[in-house]
């Protein structure tokens, strides 16, 4: 099982404990890669095209998000084209969004999940500690995952 | 949005299609359906061998459509 723990403590230093406040602001977060995937950077390679780098960010751990979201100008910046429409709930009513394909790369965890489709949305240059929040992970990979949140240690898990 | 074209003319021929292809994911590039079935992922490989890597519609074809929800999002949180 690839397990990922994160946390925040008082000034990143252990003996200062932990940091309540710095998860309750931030909520749950790792780095992500998003990459191109398997299905197209095959047919890139068989056309000889180079398959674009993956592009790193944050994803946000998402208990209310029932799907999970990428960054569409992120995922179009790796040539990746649309592929269907779905509908989201959003503060204006049902709107209708692009999905993509997609696969999302968590280096720290060494976990990896390929996405038929997930929903482009425009997460407006949020910045989460000075980095770019690329991805939202939703219930569709937490139903697959044990995610424990331990607010008393500003700590979580993540495991697959 | 891209695909309006495609999701357009998926909505105008549903009920057809909710007669004899429920439940199959059909490929539409245009104004055309390319193919039915059985997987996204599978719908993904034709269109990428038959289209290219191109803006093309896969949906699978249901009586309801499934609704996403972001409450945060929803919030204007994010």
């Amino acid at each position: 099982m690839a397990i990922f723990n994160g946390g925040f403590l008082r000034g990143g230093q252990q003996r200062d404990g932990p940091d309540r406040l710095g998860l309750e602001k931030n909520g749950p977060i790792m780095s992500v890669e998003i990459v191109v995937p398997f299905s197209l950077a095959k047919h890139l390679r068989g056309k000889k095209i180079a398959v674009p780098a993956p592009i790193k960010g944050l994803a946000l751990i998402d208990s209310g998000a029932s799907t999970s979201c990428v960054d569409s100008q992120v995922i179009g910046r790796l040539g990746v084209k649309p592929i269907g429409v779905g509908i989201a709930l959003t503060a204006g009513g049902a709107c209708e969004q692009n999905l993509y394909p997609a696969r999302f790369n968590f280096p720290e965890g060494k976990l990896s999940f390929e996405f038929s489709s997930v929903m482009g949305v425009d997460l407006k240059e949020q910045t989460i500690m000075g980095r770019k929040l690329v991805a939202l992970v939703g219930r569709d990979v937490l139903s697959e995952c044990v995610f424990v949140y331990n607010g008393l240690q500003a700590s979580y898990t993540f495991a697959l | 949005m891209e695909l309006r074209k495609e999701y357009v003319y998926y909505k105008a021929n549903k009920d057809k299609l909710l007669e004899k292809h429920l439940n199959s994911f059909v490929l539409i590039k245009g104004n055309k359906i390319i193919g039915f079935f059985n997987s996204e992922e599978a719908a993904y490989k034709a269109g990428l061998k038959r289209i290219g890597n191109q803006a093309f519609l896969i949906k699978r074809v249901m009586k309801e459509e499934d609704v996403s929800q972001f409450p945060a999002l929803t919030l204007g949180i994010l």
